[in-house]
């Protein structure tokens, strides 16, 4: 069986991937945000990818999708807004590659965003399994796995923080709050012109 | 411009993080009347000086992105003389001190 990694520059992700790579086929994508943080988060995930012993890596930049929920949409359910997208546009690229699961580099309670109630909201948005092999570790662990395989110098390496994050994330959103903030924008374009600008990067 | 603010690296270093020594309120709609706006949200407003992004926060803060410290000096003093000048950003005494 074959699957989606949401694979970015940070320390998780690349540890996530090495887990379920050991079961499962995978197809990373990285989604970048060029327009606010630069092209240092896609150089690290090639970088990353490279280590972990990919071939290639789907990007996608999601800048404009990030300023469409940023000026539109309540800001304390950015990330969160933020997340279901990326579960909208995996689903289709996993669908058009034969893949039948997402995977995520998630660990719970890890950042405030990141709660057993914000995920449930995250993950209704796709039929499809999410699965997050990092969900009960610590970042010590995860760290020390990253420490283990590779990835974590990789990981420490320069990259601008998304900035258009809210200071006072909500952390205990809820289903039908979220689904009115995407009422403000529209969601089967920004997903549609998301999936068409994929490209593969040559992982060296 | 040392006077006035602090200039340091991001923690990640792909930035410079600009700091008054005072508390500062800022005149956003001004600043976006000058200078190309990128993005202004609730909290902050992106602004595009001469190819390079700033991002001002309301109380004066100031985050340049680039690792070339003298286009983030030049960035920053486009902003300031000018903004500092037309009372853009005014010291704000009615907030305590800090980020």
């Amino acid at each position: 069986m074959k699957g989606v990694m949401l694979l970015s520059g940070g320390i998780d992700s690349p540890v996530a991937m090495h887990l379920i790579s050991k079961v499962h086929d995978i197809e990373a994508l990285h989604f970048s945000n060029g327009e606010f943080a630069g092209k240092e988060s896609v150089d690290k995930s090639i970088l990353i990818a490279k280590k972990l012993g990919l071939t290639r890596l789907m990007v996608i930049d999601i800048a404009h999708l990030l300023k469409e929920i940023a000026t539109k949409c309540s800001r304390k359910y950015y990330f969160v807004l933020m997340k279901r997208f990326m579960l909208r546009i995996a689903e289709k690229i996993a669908l058009l590659n034969e893949c039948a699961f997402i995977c995520t580099g998630d660990s719970l309670a890890q950042v405030s965003s990141q709660t057993m109630k914000n995920l449930e909201v995250v993950d209704a948005v796709t039929p499809m399994p999410v699965l997050r092999p990092l969900i009960g570790y610590d970042k010590e662990e995860i760290i020390l796995l990253a420490k283990e395989i590779g990835t974590f110098d990789l990981s420490k390496g320069p990259e601008m923080c998304d900035i258009l994050g809210p200071k006072h994330p909500a952390t205990k959103a809820r289903l039908e709050h979220v689904m009115e903030e995407e009422k403000k924008i529209n969601v089967a374009a920004l997903v549609d012109n998301a999936v068409a600008s994929a490209r593969w990067a040559a992982v060296p | 411009m040392s006077d006035f603010f602090v200039m340091k690296p991001c923690q990640k270093a792909t930035a410079f993080e600009v700091v008054p020594q005072k508390q500062m309120s800022v005149d956003f709609d001004s600043l976006g009347k000058v200078f190309e706006t990128v993005i202004r949200i609730e909290g902050m407003m992106i602004l595009n000086i001469q190819g390079v992004q700033a991002t001002v926060y309301p109380r004066g803060k100031i985050l340049i992105r680039t690792t070339d410290r003298d286009k983030a000096e030049q960035a920053v003093n486009s902003i300031y003389e000018i903004a500092v000048k037309e009372g853009w950003f005014k010291e704000d005494s009615t907030r305590g001190s800090g980020q």
